[in-house]
Formats: structure tokens, sequence, C-alpha cells
């Protein structure tokens, strides 16, 4: 996969801070949180949150090593990008599951929505609990017909489908 | 050849002619571009056919035999996966079945689908 891509990704996570420090990440080939702070200026909380973060998602790895004088751990990191496409297709996977689940709850409810604006919609079991009004404004809720929603969820399941089973 | 080299090169040749797509690499162009000797390259893609990674297919090119590779797998792509807010969520961790989030009531994802489903209906 080409490198535009994984810091794509790594934007999408953690958005232009994350690409910074894992540019520096595959300048440097293993670096300390310090060592990434004093080169990116990203201060040293968000430099941690955002490598636990990519770490999660098995983007970077990190080793600990003891140091002689004090006696501390010593975190290094590395950026991991040969991990990206299983990454991928792990997420695929996941997100697919979502979707499904998401199509079927609005397969299986009627809904409802404040006619005053962009409340959000509701199930006819909470609209009837809220005797029609919303629970946000106290507008009255109005149906809500969800056919186009569905074609959406539709679509998106299919199209991951389709990349899944080609890939 | 050592195996872990053996392994690299497998793995750099799959990924050269999935990016070739249906439009597949010849054999002896391959072989240049990742600096292998036509033996070595030979023995990994009749192994990649034999697993079911990629197709040999004969052909004549200027008045000599040779085989075109072509990948039955495409290569992998993230564009979908980049579009969905489910993508790559910080809170995928506690989205789903027994988590205190849901899919189904997700605010951000409502708010796409419910966009998108907006753009299909004024397209």
């Amino acid at each position: 996969m080409s490198e535009s891509r994984l810091f794509e990704v790594i934007f999408k996570l953690g958005g232009e801070e994350a690409v910074k420090i894992a540019r520096q990440l595959k300048k440097m080939g293993r670096a300390t949180e310090d060592d990434i702070t004093k080169a990116t200026g990203v201060n040293l909380n968000e430099v941690r949150k955002i490598l636990f973060k990519l770490r999660s998602f098995s983007l970077v790895s990190s080793e600990s090593v003891q140091d002689k004088n004090s006696g501390w751990l010593i975190y290094y990191w590395m950026l991991q990008p040969d991990r990206l496409e299983s990454l991928i297709r792990s997420q695929k996977k996941r997100v697919l599951e979502k979707l499904e689940e998401k199509l079927a709850y609005e397969k299986s409810h009627d809904f409802y929505r404040c006619v005053n604006g962009p409340c959000g919609k509701i199930a006819f079991e909470e609209a009837v609990e809220s005797f029609f009004r919303c629970p946000k404004c106290g507008g009255p809720l109005e149906h809500f017909d969800n056919t186009a929603v569905l074609e959406v969820l539709e679509r998106e399941i299919r199209k991951l489908k389709e990349e899944m089973e080609r890939e | 050849m050592s195996g872990k080299r053996h392994e690299n090169l497998e793995y750099e040749i799959l990924r050269m002619i999935k990016e070739k797509g249906q439009e597949g690499i010849l054999q002896s162009q391959l072989w240049k571009l990742i600096k292998a000797t036509s033996r070595e390259g030979s023995r990994i893609s009749m192994r990649l056919e034999r697993a079911g990674l990629v197709e040999r297919q004969r052909i004549l090119h200027e008045g000599k035999w040779t085989y075109k590779l072509v990948a039955k797998k495409k290569a992998i792509t993230v564009d979908t996966l980049i579009e969905l807010p489910c993508g790559f969520c910080y809170l995928q961790e506690k989205c789903g079945a027994g988590n205190p989030l849901s899919p189904c009531t997700c605010p951000r994802l409502n708010q796409w689908v419910e966009r998108e489903a907006g753009r299909k209906q004024d397209g």
C-alpha cells in the first residue's frame, strides 16, 4: 500500500498532529516521546495520546528499555506501515457488522421526527412515551419515512461486501 | 536464497502484480523491477499460481513466448472505509452489542446516513 494511504488513515485517526508524529517516526525509525515532542513541537501529552491511539490500531509499536542510570523505563516507538493492510481488512469486517446491525434496527422500527428541525429522529416506542412530543424541544413529532436511509445502508453494505470479496 | 528474502520477495511480487490490476505485468518486466533472477522469479510466480493468488497467461511478446501475471484478487482499497463515520471511529471499542454505545442510535452515524439519504433524494 502506498505511503500516502498510510498517512491518510493516520490523519483520519488523529488529525494533522498524528500525521506529523508518524512522519517523524518514519524519519527517525525509532524514537522516544521526548524526541518526537522536540522534533514536531506537539506537546508531550498529545504525543502520548496519539501514540496510544495509533498503537491500538497496530500502526505503531513500542518497546521499553530500562535506563541504566535512573532505572526508569524508556519507551521507544516505531511506525508499522506493513500493518496497514491487515488493519483495513479487520476494519472493513467491523464496520460491516455495525452497518448490518444498524440496518436491522432501521428495518424493524418505525421512526418519528420533530417538525421544528434537527432534533434527530426517535423510535415509535419512545415517541409514544413522550406523547408524540419532541423530548428535546417539546415540538410535535411527525412520521419519518426511512426508505432512503435503508437504501443508503444497503448500498454501503453491498459496497463493502464486494470490496472484501475481490481484495 | 534465504527463507526470509524469499518471503519478502514473494510479498513484494504479489503486491506489484495486484497494483497492475486486470492489465497484469509481464514476468520479464517484473523480474527487472525487483532485481530478481528469472529462476527466482519463476519459482515464486509458480508458487503464487499454485496458491490461487495469481494467474499466469502465456502470451507472445515481441516474437517471444512469455507469461503475463494477473492477480486474482485486487489491491486493497480504503476509500469506502474513510468515507464512513465508523471507519476509524475512536469510540469503536465502546460501540456494539453489550457496550454502552450502539450503531443503532449513534448520532454521528445517523447524521451521516441521513445526509447521504438527502443527497440521494436531491440527486
